[in-house]
């Protein structure tokens, strides 16, 4: 059976005055109904330009997106939209202040032709019911809900053309940690009941850990590790990978299963990335092949692939644990 | 690693009773209520909370940078030694970037964008001591490497819009280091920044922090960064510290049952291995005007009774510990497991 959405060799470049940068500079990513993939990376990393190109807001330079194994054309945004929806971190700025919450909600099922004024009306109560907001909330304007009650809205939109895939982007970066719980749960559940493909983009690795199947770390342009939650996360390989899991508060775990990665400098000018190993400039590992070679995907079995020319050298050490 | 709790407490800052008013026709808001803490020289104090729990208010109050629309009571404030209770505009200004000085959250609309580097460093330099143009450069070189610029001299003549979140970051707290201040007031500094560059502000901070031994009053939401640079801990909800002790003891045994779950709605482990829930806290938090009138936090609480509606619960120290505890009806040490 083919994959819920495939992502082949997706490349996405924005032109900018002192140059190219290529944000995206080919990922292939595969994704099964029901399964969540979480997507980590630094500010800049290419992931947000990797799921704009998803939902069509971008336009890839080259790659194919392919849902249940048919083609769609990734310039056109209309043919994606029904089947592939977004959530996004700032539900304020995605929006429209003027409109009702309700009006909001219908908006996606007018411009889709979706049923007459009275069905739409109907569906959209129960979306926002669905989501929490209750009858009495639904004729207020955006700023007049808390941000966690936006970003139900937010959610609420997303779910009005009953997609299969959502791409859910930071969604609960801006909001306080006890609204945090209460809009994961809430998209878990939604998961659940419509067996939802999600890729979850977010910096924080615990709420990553806790919402994926599968886990995939991205450093300017490319996925340079990606496996299975808890293989990634019990046993992460890739020298960035390591950084951010130590960074994360979780040193003494890292310590343990090979080589501690402390990041000196910041991300490089992605106009003039790194020969070889992109990641090499801040590596404390890097020998002289890391400049030479670009480091390709190897899997490490169990579907946990990394691209690093030196993983093989700490990967026994806590193996165990990965069987 | 977590910080040594058993600092020698030499106390640097000590607030009794603050208060913020929010001054409106239709009668007064108290934004902030009746908080009181005290920060150590050489100790780290996060005071944590989600948003609209009055902790950035907070230290403006004590830096007096509030607008004029919000008023500051207080029964007590000292700052090492000297009465701030109710200063006069001189009297902030001679503290003010010289014992207490503030590290923003966004160094970019906190630093001028039209002056490079070198210029606001002398200026700052400068504000406190009488130097030589020359030997302010020279200062600002030192405050730079302090704060672990690489090619600090290549870096003076630049704008801030021309340097990295990072790198902004340690150029406002090198301003923040240039009147040799005692005392940090960080609020937020890493939230705006990347996992892997906050890591590095992170231990920067801590190292300052002991080869100056500065006091420090860190305010974050982030539970994971309290542990990471705070030795004591003050919980606030709603205008109020509801809970405050050492991060150890706090973290591993709350007491208070909204620390209990905020420390709970935080992801742990795996919903797909093991398909656990997060803990909800139901509800939002109050807005300052619409405070129910017992405990602020009695709405969304499983454990409130009906005292709970009436009376606001005070913060009381408890015996024999370090833990100051504002609930009628706590968790009891052995039910958090």
């Amino acid at each position: 059976m083919s994959p819920r959405l495939q992502i082949d060799a997706m490349v996405v470049e924005h032109r900018t005055k002192r140059g190219v940068v290529h944000a995206v500079a080919g990922v292939s990513l595969e994704l099964e109904a029901g399964e969540t993939l979480g997507l980590v990376g630094e500010s800049g990393c290419g992931k947000s330009s990797l799921a704009r190109a998803i939902v069509g807001l971008n336009t890839p330079k080259s790659g194919a997106i392919r849902i249940d194994g048919r083609a769609t054309d990734p310039g056109r945004r209309g043919a994606q939209a029904r089947a592939i929806q977004m959530v996004f971190q700032d539900p304020y700025g995605s929006l429209n202040p003027r409109m009702s919450v309700r009006e909001l909600v219908e908006e996606p099922l007018s411009v889709h032709r979706l049923g007459n004024r009275a069905e739409r009306a109907a569906r959209a109560k129960a979306l926002l019911e669905r989501v929490g907001i209750s009858a009495a909330m639904q004729d207020r304007l955006p700023h007049q809900l808390s941000g966690g009650q936006r970003q139900r809205v937010g959610i609420a939109r997303a779910m009005a053309l009953e997609p299969k895939i959502v791409i859910c982007d930071e969604p609960v970066s801006a909001l306080d940690v006890s609204v945090q719980a209460q809009v994961l749960n809430l998209l878990l559940d939604l998961q659940k009941e419509q067996e939802l493909t999600f890729l979850f983009i977010s910096h924080d690795l615990e709420v990553v850990r806790y919402v994926s199947h599968r886990i995939a770390v991205m450093y300017l342009g490319v996925i340079v590790e990606i496996g299975p939650a808890e293989g990634v996360w019990s046993l992460p390989l890739h020298p960035y990978t390591r950084a951010l899991m130590q960074t994360a508060g979780d040193a003494e775990r890292v310590a343990a299963t090979g080589p501690m990665v402390t990041l000196a400098s910041e991300l490089p000018n992605p106009l003039h990335p790194p020969s070889g190993c992109r990641f090499r400039t801040r590596c404390p590992l890097a020998i002289e092949v890391c400049a030479r070679d670009v480091p390709a995907l190897e899997d490490f079995g169990d579907g946990h692939r990394v691209a690093c020319h030196r993983a093989r050298e700490w990967a026994g050490i806590a193996a165990p644990a990965h069987a | 690693m977590m910080p040594n709790a058993s600092v020698p407490r030499e106390s640097l800052l000590d607030v009794e009773g603050l208060s913020i008013l929010i001054k409106d026709k239709r009668g007064d808001v108290r934004a902030v209520e009746d908080v009181s803490f005290s920060v150590a020289a050489g100790e780290t104090l996060a005071l944590v909370g989600e948003s609209g729990a009055g902790k950035s208010l907070t230290a403006l109050a004590l830096m007096r940078l509030l607008p004029k629309t919000l008023a500051v009571e207080a029964k007590r404030i000292t700052l090492a030694g000297k009465d701030l209770t109710s200063p006069s505009e001189l009297d902030i200004r001679k503290v003010r970037g010289s014992i207490m000085a503030m590290i923003f959250q966004d160094p970019l609309s906190a630093l001028n964008p039209v002056l490079t580097v070198e210029r606001q460093l002398v200026e700052a330099i400068r504000l406190h001591e009488t130097i030589s143009r020359s030997d302010a450069r020279a200062r600002a070189l030192e405050l730079l490497d302090m704060v672990r610029i690489p090619a600090a001299s290549a870096r003076l003549g630049e704008y801030p819009h021309r340097l990295s979140g990072g790198m902004r970051q340690r150029v406002m707290i090198a301003m923040a280091l240039a009147g040799r201040p005692r005392l940090i007031l960080a609020d937020e500094p890493t939230t705006a920044l990347d996992v892997t560059i906050s890591g590095q502000i992170l231990d920067l901070l801590k190292e300052l922090q002991r080869d100056l031994g500065l006091g420090m009053l860190f305010i974050t939401h982030d539970l994971h960064v309290v542990r990471s640079v705070a030795h004591r801990v003050a919980v606030m909800y709603s205008g109020r510290v509801v809970e405050s002790g050492t991060v150890a003891d706090v973290f591993e045994r709350p007491r208070h049952p909204y620390t209990e779950g905020l420390i709970q709605a935080r992801p742990h482990g795996s919903f797909v291995t093991d398909g656990h829930r997060l803990r909800e806290i139901a509800g939002t938090v109050p807005v300052p005007s619409a405070r129910p009138p017992g405990c602020a936090f009695e709405p969304r609480c499983g454990r409130a009774e009906a005292d709970c509606r009436q009376i606001v619960p005070p913060l009381v120290l408890e015996p024999g510990t370090a833990r100051s505890l504002a609930c009628f009806h706590p968790l009891q040490q052995e039910q958090y497991a």
